[in-house]
């Protein structure tokens, strides 16, 4: 069969409407952010339209820049941990039988169909001063007063990870998934052991698609709003904290459009990795077979 | 053929199960602490009187009404505006460019934070009085790509013969829309509906952007509540949530064209 | 009943061009156009069913021009490649889709579906769903829907591609049954010679946009019109020469394998030709003979043993020859094995002679 290249004039008209839509709805808006992170608020809160990267160099000033770097860290650290136990329950999803494996996928992802305000409540009311853990601690003689977990970075990592842990499962899942288990056999049998065959065999070939998986976990983190808020405390800085208030209680949406900007940038490099890293995997298979 | 699948080992199961019990302990401690007589202990012994003193309180009513008519109302623009797009595109979906479906996908892949954000600027730049109408046309702009790629697989199941068939055999255009093509996209329709409805009914972060002042949905008054201080009014309303919430998810698992978005969406 | 006719029928989209076609299909025939893949037999038939227009020439059903008539005014129906079957209807509703749209009475309706649907061997079926059926079973369907209003001219899109290879052939004799015994006009598109081979009364081979032949099985299978067909119709050998008279009224071929002597036919013919041997037409000897005419000597390269025949591949100085030769001549001879020295005849009558084609 001839391929049918679309040309924009034989577009139907519905599928003008559905783009219409989101041009209007979702790049509109979001590419007025990107014009917006090259302006300038004048005082009183105008905003004027030029073109100029002040906002951009006041995001790495040494205030925000320490925000970003502890923003990072804190999240690297959130993307890692949900590696460690992601690994190991993609691992069991992924050699499961295939009624265990979709009774798995369903038991994973339920509560993140629950409200996310929920979640964030559950975890307060397990790890807040009166919550669960802490009337055990205390009843237990434990601990005199309550261990404080939250309105502190631990807060703020914990709801890191509960809230995006089965969003790092799926990858890493697909990528074990699409393993041939028999290169592991071959491994064995050619005299690896099973930490050997683990490293040199099964890593280096879901190796990719954890990282990009990784990624698409790391970049909403940074810019998560209500985690630092209702779990961090009022010190704790956190990137998506700053940019939202300068949308809100600081009026300079340039400066948060230009850090709204940033992490776009950051999303979009994501992208691009995967779909580099999805286009290198069909260019190998295509060749695979020729 | 998958060869030699052995069972996972000890270490591995349990690493599913505890992790499985991390993510549902503290919903299932919001279920517990609302039936608790005092909410901040646990070995206080349970009542029914702050579900039943909640059903009486506007706390509920007023935010859960709005909180579906938003559903319905972004759903139900999400499913004809994504059916349009994927009735228009998808005889061509095999060979649309990779850019055009990347754009497709993006509302799906920004972060809700910056989808949320961008979209108040563009209602306030644009003087959209901010409400019930914004909160639905955010909702309803995002959903809309999640009913496209459902409704792109639904049609790609069907014959693509079908409406020719039905012409030939003398059915008008309207009656093969009606009569043909959609009775068998209903399961997907359905589905992508339920879908919206379900992302919209649970979605605080846009709502919380693009509502203004004097919109309540569910999720912003539990988040409200939340910031006034914990209340056993709170803890009821977040059971009558969890309910609803998992009753929506278990009916998309349920229907074989929403699944997948449930692994890989929200 | 009526004759169809295609007049000068034209049809071109971006670097696609159907060349004129002229074309008249009997009454109650059976009628194959058979072609590779892009050569235009598809959009002939979606001329012919209405979904798309000509860009010129005319469509004649008896003497109606149905040419700008859409595909339900046409007395005509199509049976898709896929048989676009409505999943969402039972058998039943699927056979009776075109007498409800004509408003018929119930009575009327169920009469006329549980006929056809008898006639096409589902009565059986009527209550299942669609996704229940085999593919033979939804091919009939598809069959019953576009028969149960009585079309003049049946349209059959590539029927037995969705099927079965090893269900095809007696797909294919269950068909023909059922067409013999409806007795409406069979236009059917396919790439698959044995296929239309089988099928049809008589078939028009395309190539390229453009209809190379029209005639009956045998008369394509035995005359073909240029190397084309004759190579598409069933496996050939081609030798390449010059032709000459030797002797008033005596032909030959003189090629690199040597001199062969040939029957000329009525076609005006160049000097370059190409000279086509059927695989059936061939013998072998195992020693030189002088009382045939014409001989080449060669290696048995491989053989094929298939029952009712045998299959040669004989490697010979410069060319590779097919041979099919039926069990009952094996008998005769002592067997033939691998690497085996054999010589190659013919009839002088069987070679075919052609221009040399151009490509």
């Amino acid at each position: 069969m001839k391929k049918l290249a679309l040309r924009l004039r034989d577009w139907p008209p519905s599928a003008w409407i559905f783009f219409a839509w989101l041009i209007t709805l979702s790049v509109l808006p979001f590419l007025i952010i990107l014009a917006m992170s090259f302006a300038v608020r004048s005082d009183g809160g105008v905003i004027t339209w030029t073109f100029t990267l002040a906002n951009y160099e006041r995001a790495f000033h040494l205030v925000y820049f320490r925000v970003l770097i502890k923003t990072i860290v804190l999240s690297l650290g959130a993307t890692l941990t949900c590696l460690l136990i992601g690994f190991p329950v993609a691992y069991y999803l992924a050699r499961a039988t295939p009624a265990k494996r979709q009774l798995g996928l369903m038991l994973l992802f339920i509560p993140f169909w629950t409200n996310f305000i929920l979640r964030i409540y559950g975890i307060v009311s397990i790890f807040g001063n009166h919550g669960l853990l802490n009337q055990a601690l205390l009843h237990l003689g434990l601990r005199d007063a309550p261990l404080e977990i939250l309105y502190t970075r631990v807060g703020v990592y914990l709801g890191l990870v509960y809230n995006y842990l089965p969003f790092l499962v799926v990858p890493i899942f697909s990528a074990l998934e699409k393993f041939d288990l028999s290169l592991r056999e071959a491994a064995m049998d050619l005299g690896a052991n099973r930490w050997q065959t683990f490293t040199r065999v099964l890593l280096p070939n879901v190796r990719e698609g954890i990282a990009v998986g990784s990624l698409f976990v790391f970049i909403p983190m940074m810019g998560e709003y209500v985690i630092p808020d209702l779990l961090g405390g009022a010190k704790e800085v956190f990137l998506g904290r700053v940019m939202v208030e300068q949308f809100f209680t600081m009026q300079d949406w340039p400066f948060g459009s230009a850090l709204a900007s940033i992490l776009s940038l950051g999303l979009v490099i994501a992208l691009w990795v995967r779909m580099r890293f999805d286009q290198g995997k069909t260019e190998a298979a295509s060749h695979a077979f020729r | 053929m998958p060869s030699a699948k052995r069972p996972p080992n000890l270490f591995i199961s349990f690493m599913f199960w505890a992790t499985i019990g991390f993510l549902y302990l503290p919903l299932a401690y919001l279920v517990v602490q609302a039936f608790l007589t005092d909410p901040s202990n646990v070995a206080s012994g349970f009542t029914t009187k702050w579900l039943a003193a909640l059903l009486e309180s506007d706390a509920l009513w007023e935010p859960l009404m709005n909180s579906l008519l938003i559903g319905v109302a972004s759903a139900s623009i999400a499913t004809l505006i994504g059916t349009l797009g994927a009735v228009g595109f998808g005889p061509f979906s095999t060979v649309l460019p990779p850019s055009l479906t990347a754009l497709i996908m993006l509302p799906i892949l920004i972060p809700e934070v910056i989808t949320g954000l961008s979209l108040l600027i563009f209602f306030l730049l644009f003087r959209f009085e901010l409400g019930a109408t914004t909160v639905v046309l955010a909702h309803a702009s995002f959903s809309a790509s999640f009913v496209y790629f459902i409704m792109i697989e639904q049609l790609r199941k069907l014959d693509p013969n079908l409406g020719e068939a039905a012409y030939d055999l003398g059915a008008k255009p309207a009656q093969i829309f009606w009569k043909v093509i959609l009775p068998n996209i209903v399961p997907g329709l359905s589905a992508a509906w339920l879908l919206s409805f379900t992302i919209s009914f649970d979605d605080f972060l846009i709502s919380f952007f693009t509502s203004g002042a004097g919109l309540t949905t569910l999720p912003l008054k539990i988040y409200s509540l939340m910031r006034i201080g914990f209340s056993p009014e709170l803890n009821a309303l977040s059971l009558v949530m969890i309910c609803l919430s998992t009753g929506l998810v278990l009916i998309l698992w349920s229907k074989e064209q929403s699944r997948k978005w449930v692994i890989s969406g929200s | 009943m009526y004759e169809l006719r295609c007049e000068s029928l034209e049809k071109s989209f971006g670097s696609f061009a159907l060349q004129p076609l002229d074309l008249a299909i009997q009454p109650g025939e059976f009628f194959s156009l058979l072609g590779p893949s892009g050569c235009g037999k598809t959009t002939v038939l979606r001329l012919l069913g209405g979904f798309e227009q000509p860009t010129s020439g005319r469509i004649m059903l008896g003497e109606r021009d149905i040419t700008r008539l859409p595909p339900h005014k046409r007395n005509i129906h199509t049976v898709f490649q896929r048989y676009a079957l409505f999943p969402h209807l039972s058998v039943f509703e699927n056979v009776a889709f075109s007498l409800r749209l004509k408003g018929l009475s119930r009575p009327d309706i169920i009469r006329r579906v549980d006929k056809m649907m008898n006639l096409t061997e589902i009565g059986a079926l009527s209550d299942r769903r669609i996704h229940q059926l085999s593919g033979g079973q939804s091919q009939r369907v598809a069959l019953a829907r576009a028969l149960v209003d009585q079309p003049a001219v049946l349209l059959l899109d590539e029927p037995f591609s969705a099927l079965d290879p090893s269900l095809r052939v007696r797909v294919r004799d269950e068909m023909r049954a059922i067409c013999k015994k409806v007795g409406a006009t069979f236009i059917l598109v396919t790439h698959d010679q044995e296929e239309a081979l089988q099928l049809s009364d008589r078939l028009a081979v395309m190539k390229d946009g453009r209809c190379l032949q029209v005639g009956t099985p045998k008369s394509i299978y035995e005359d073909p019109s240029d190397t084309f067909v004759a190579s598409f119709i069933g496996a050939v050998n081609e030798i390449r020469g010059e032709l000459s008279e030797s002797l008033p009224g005596e032909w030959s071929v003189a090629s690199a394998m040597g001199t062969f002597k040939v029957k000329k036919n009525g076609l005006a013919l160049p000097r370059e030709v190409s000279m086509l041997l059927r695989p059936e037409k061939m013998r072998l000897l195992r020693q030189r003979s002088n009382t045939h005419d014409n001989l080449l000597e060669g290696e048995i390269q491989d053989l094929t043993y298939l029952g009712s025949r045998t299959e040669y591949t004989i490697r010979t100085r410069d060319n590779v020859f097919k041979v099919s030769e039926a069990e009952m001549d094996r008998q005769k001879k002592r067997l033939l094995h691998h690497r085996d020295r054999v010589f190659l005849t013919w009839k002088t009558e069987d070679a075919i002679l052609l221009p040399q084609s151009t490509l």
